[in-house]
């Protein structure tokens, strides 16, 4: 029975080409829209690490000025970036199972052999930890020891990127590397790593690609590296020298801590006021305690990653697609009073209001199906189109097969839901009624 | 045929006319909205920034190696800069407007820590900068240039006497009062005294709503990234980018071009978001009309072939071509209109939605009737064929029977 | 075979009240070939969209087959409609877009049945109306007569029990009327029951009995000629003999 209706609705397509493109554009044009700016949604609101998200957590302390909030807007809320120097105590203590430091920079790389021209690459610098607990994939080698980030030895851990343009992609894993004039030992190469949104650092854009390089936070101090990110003061500080800088109340650093279980939450969130305490007790943190922890979807939400502009899109194009809808069920009516004798007919050798109704349906489901798919290339050029206009890293939006299953799903049930009511109507016409005339 | 016995046609057979009524209130809330939007980026893109966006390139230098000297660089490039033909005026700058990075800080007209400081971006550029980005001073005096110092980095500079402001922060630091002469504290309280005001300026972060809020150190920053404001006469800009990258490269070996770019392509940057939109936008207003418009050319002519028998009657009965065509335009304008009138509503509801969930302005009401007379027009143009054509049904048709 | 006892229908609108049938009573035996005659708006058409399932009656008792079949659902209505009853109408009411094979082949869509079996059927009653060489057709490339022999092809594709024919020369010139009216006749002789509704006295007579209706009530009966007579008649010369049984 299926096959048949299959093949009786592909008549009646042709029979109306123009009412049946119209409709087929209809959905097509519909989906298109609403698929782009959804995936786009969806990408920003994805979530970046989801098998450890509810175990990473970034740290905000507020030692922010005693007589305004960091955020006037929301005074509940504390810097979202801390001290150099409380990151660096915070690491030495080390109560989380894992934790890490972290800030964008930038290094001269000079060039291996002669012929080659130096480059600046973007460098996060960070500490050991990292690698582990964001679950970062390797092709050679590994990160570094806690010991070099004790030592502040110079290594370096590259992306697949920057080591195929060094190393022409082979295992530089022991090879050295000269930046700004110290020479990094390289332990590792990551393999292509894009958690999408970049949820360990959205303060410095959330969409952005990932640093180059990776080299040990204790360098910092060593080679005087300056962040290439936001940084935040409230305080007149005497600065004259870099280690007057680091001891400073400014804030750019992001700090991440990994926590199984409620009672580690409970207990590291107590570890944070004790060390608040001691060091109200040196005069710093004068404004009353407020540390927390946010883990890596509430962190997304803080930040607003979904651009308010995303949501615009999603909501106006879901209107467009009711658009698109009403239209199909305006053309399906319109064109069953088209229908009327031939319904009446098959109705007066037998059809049941069933066999009629699943006839329409399925009439329906093939003109949603090829507007589905219609509809999905057109997703595909609109998301090309928004890398464009937005600059964003080619493949950050793209079409995955949720997304596509998503899109061929809306197509027929939208186009069932539009094309319920007029197949309704077409099996409410009686079997005899159009017989007599033609 | 009248109004009333159309009113009774429409009525008898309403899902359809009721669902292109629907389809067009729901258009129309989604091409106001949606224009409204575009609009207002359009006019935020097009706003003008203060500067001489077309003629101004920017370079950045970072210099390694042990025995590079930033002073010495800075002051070689700036020579080196300048000697090059086409080049009007250089300087180095901390940051550079329009390009999304930026210093901000807060201002006061007294020394007191407790009262709320007016939030301002905050430049440091030396006394070529007003002319290296093609500012015009309306009031007061620029930078003389043994004003100007080095700023080196992790170095905390005394703070200069003389500071540059653009009306907008003086308005809201002074209001009705004459700013010029007046003393600002900064931060740590120590006093600047305004000596010039800058008419108009926009500072580096174009969504900000302060953006028009600049204060203007003298100082030549001597960071580990050297930004480079260079302005060139008109038309030399493309042309000049690549000799200035070439030159600043052969110059010294122990220092990295970064990127050398037009500002107009980093404002053009700052802004894709709004373009982004305003493009996306555009087209989804399009094809909706399209497709509105489509829909309704395609419904009229179905039913012009359905009530070919009818029109024929009507014809043999005496009616007359214009008749037959006023009575099909007529009857799509009702339904346009009833449509338009369900899409005010819908209008105000979208609006409320994106006004008490993102913030944005509240809808223009001046955009309601403009938005119906669109539709009105359209909806006329794309039932005026199936019109003519119903129009031209044979009154021999009546007599026929099959 | 069809049994109706004290039918009315009565059709309403807004403002108006039609009695299209009232009181209606009437018996038909297996076998038999009957003719309903009367003026327009005598209740013809809704007396034989009664018998053949397509409307229901407002009050009385139908019994088809002997079931009682006044209150069945939508579903067993279609059943009985596709498997007891088949369909000849004035206009033919072939679908445009379909080719012969494929308009004989709707019926049958309507039941569980192989398409092998499908197949051997609809070309055996295209065969038995003498149209199996032209089965990929489109109706509009056939004569009137012609169509309407694929109608009769449809009609009886299904095996039907009660045929019905409305009208079924009236679009047709005298010499197709008569061939048409040949087959009728043979389908008869194979047994089937026949319900034909005509305006046409001639027509009428070749029935074996023929009841005349006036507004929706029988006003008389007659007996035409016996169920000898007519198998007498059999013998026409059509392009191809009619299978004994299809």
């Amino acid at each position: 029975m299926f096959n048949y209706n299959l093949k009786l609705s592909l008549k009646s397509m042709r029979r109306n080409p123009i009412m049946t493109g119209l409709m087929v554009a209809a959905i097509a044009v519909g989906i298109g829209i609403s698929m782009t700016t959804l995936t786009v949604y969806y990408m920003m609101n994805g979530n970046p690490i989801p098998e450890k998200s509810d175990v990473l957590f970034a740290v905000t302390l507020d030692n922010w000025n005693p007589i305004r909030p960091f955020d006037d807007d929301r005074p509940e809320r504390a810097p979202h970036q801390v001290t150099f120097h409380d990151a660096e105590r915070l690491l030495a203590i080390g109560k989380g199972k894992r934790q890490t430091a972290m800030f964008e920079s930038s290094l001269i790389i000079e060039p291996i052999d002669d012929e080659g021209l130096p480059f600046e690459a973007g460098a996060r610098v960070t500490s050991a930890d990292f690698f582990v607990m964001f679950n970062v994939p390797f092709i050679y080698g590994s990160g570094w020891d806690k010991s070099a980030d004790a030592a502040a030895e110079p290594m370096v851990v590259l992306t697949k990127g920057l080591n195929e343009r060094l190393f022409g992609g082979e295992d530089s894993v022991g090879n050295w590397l000269t930046m700004q004039g110290t020479r990094f030992l390289v332990t590792g190469v990551i393999d292509t790593w894009e958690p999408t949104p970049r949820f360990f650092d959205p303060i410095n854009g959330g969409f952005q690609e990932i640093n180059e390089m990776f080299i040990p936070y204790s360098l910092t101090r060593v080679l005087e590296l300056t962040s290439a990110g936001s940084d935040w003061g409230w305080k007149s500080e005497e600065i004259n020298s870099f280690e007057e800088w680091l001891n400073s109340e400014a804030v750019w650093v992001q700090y991440f801590v990994e926590l199984e279980s409620t009672r580690e939450r409970d207990d590291y969130l107590v570890h944070l006021d004790a060390y608040v305490e001691e060091q109200k007790r040196l005069g710093r943190f004068e404004r009353p305690l407020n540390n927390n922890i946010y883990d890596v979807m509430e962190w997304m939400d803080y930040h607003e990653v979904v651009a308010n502009d995303a949501k615009i899109l999603l909501g106006l194009s879901f209107l467009f697609l009711v658009v698109c809808l009403l239209s199909t069920i305006a053309l399906m009516l319109t064109k069953f009073v088209g229908k009327k004798s031939e319904i009446s007919l098959r109705r007066a050798l037998g059809a049941s209001r069933k066999v009629i109704f699943n006839q329409q349906i399925v009439e329906v489901a093939v003109i949603g199906f090829s507007g589905g798919l219609i509809g999905l290339s057109l997703a595909a050029l609109g998301l090309q189109g928004i890398e464009y206009l937005y600059d964003a890293p080619a493949g950050l939006v793209k079409l995955d097969w949720v997304m596509m299953f998503t899109a061929i799903g809306i197509a027929i049930v939208s186009s069932m839901i539009a094309g319920l009511y007029p197949a309704w109507r077409v099996c409410q016409i009686p079997p005899a009624a159009q017989l007599k005339t033609q | 045929m009248g109004l009333g016995p159309m009113m009774s046609s429409l009525m008898r057979s309403k899902t359809g006319p009721l669902l292109v009524a629907l389809q067009i209130a729901v258009t129309l809330a989604i091409v106001i909205n949606s224009l409204y939007i575009v609009v207002q980026r359009v006019e935020r893109i097009n706003r003008d920034p203060g500067l001489d966006v077309d003629n101004v390139i920017i370079a950045y230098v970072r210099g390694f190696g042990e025995n590079f000297d930033v002073v010495d660089s800075i002051t070689n490039d700036i020579i080196l800069i300048k000697s090059i033909p086409g080049v009007v005026a250089a300087t180095v700058s901390d940051h550079v407007p329009l390009s999304g990075s930026g210093s901000g800080t807060g201002l006061r007209t007294v020394p007191d820590e407790t009262i709320e400081p007016v939030s301002t971006g905050y430049y440091r550029w030396g006394e070529e900068g007003l002319d290296a980005l093609g500012i015009e001073l309306s009031r007061g005096r620029n930078f003389f240039p043994e004003e100007v110092n080095y700023i080196l980095p992790a170095s905390d500079p005394p703070t200069p006497p003389s500071v540059l402001v653009t009306q907008n922060l003086a308005d809201d630091l002074f209001g009705e009062e004459d700013a010029l002469g007046k003393t600002v504290y900064w931060g740590n309280m120590e006093p600047s005294t305004i000596v010039g005001i800058i008419g108009h300026l926009h500072g580096s972060w174009v969504t900000w709503d302060k953006l028009a809020h600049v204060v203007i150190q003298p100082g030549k920053p001597a960071n580990t990234t050297n930004k480079y404001i260079i302005r060139v006469e008109p038309g030399m800009r493309d042309g000049l980018m690549p000799i200035i990258e070439q030159k600043l490269g052969e110059s010294n070996r122990q220092r990295v071009v970064k990127s050398v770019r037009s500002l107009e392509e980093m404002a053009a940057r700052s802004y894709r978001r709004d373009r982004g939109m305003a493009i996306i936008l555009s087209i989804v207003i399009s094809l909706l009309i399209g497709l509105t418009a489509l829909v309704i050319v395609g419904l009229s002519s179905f039913h012009v072939t359905q009530r070919t028998k009818q029109i024929g009657i009507r014809r043999a009965l005496g009616a007359r071509r214009g008749d037959i065509i006023n009575e099909f335009l007529l009857e799509n304008w009702l339904i346009t209109t009833v449509g338009a009138v369900l899409g005010i509503i819908l209008t105000a509801f979208v609006a409320y939605w994106l006004e008490v969930s993102f913030e944005l302005t509240r809808l223009d009401w001046r955009y309601l009737p403009a938005g119906i007379v669109i539709l009105w027009v359209l909806s006329t143009l794309a039932a005026i064929e199936p019109a003519r054509r119903a129009a031209s049904v044979s009154p021999a048709v009546a007599t026929r029977s099959g | 075979m069809l049994s109706m006892h004290n039918i009315a229908k009565v059709y309403r609108t807004e403002s108006i009240e039609t009695h299209a049938l009232r009181e209606f009573s009437l018996f038909v035996d297996e076998g038999e070939f009957v003719s309903v005659t009367g003026p327009s708006g005598s209740g013809k058409t809704t007396f034989l969209n009664i018998a053949g399932l397509l409307e229901e009656s407002t009050v009385g008792i139908y019994e088809l087959d002997g079931r009682d079949v006044s209150s069945l659902n939508d579903r067993d209505r279609s059943r009985l409609r596709n498997e007891k009853i088949g369909f000849i109408f004035q206009s033919f009411n072939l679908i445009p877009d379909l080719n012969l094979f494929e308009n004989v082949d709707v019926p049958l869509r309507y039941r569980r049945l192989s398409s092998g079996d499908r197949k051997q059927r609809v070309e055996r009653a295209l065969e038995s109306v003498g149209l199996a060489s032209r089965m990929k057709h489109l109706p509009e490339q056939l004569s009137g007569g012609q169509q309407q022999r694929v109608a009769i092809a449809r009609a009886l594709v299904g095996e039907p029990r009660l045929l019905l024919a409305d009208e079924p020369t009236g679009n047709l010139d005298s010499a197709m009327a008569d061939q048409v009216m040949k087959f009728l006749e043979q389908i008869h002789a194979d047994g089937t029951t026949i319900v034909m509704v005509t305006h046409d006295p001639d027509l009428a007579n070749r029935a074996e009995r023929n009841i005349h209706l006036i507004d929706g009530r029988v006003s008389g009966e007659e007996l035409v000629h016996s169920q000898e007579e007519v198998s007498q008649t059999v013998g026409f010369n059509g392009d191809q003999p009619l299978a004994a049984k299809i």
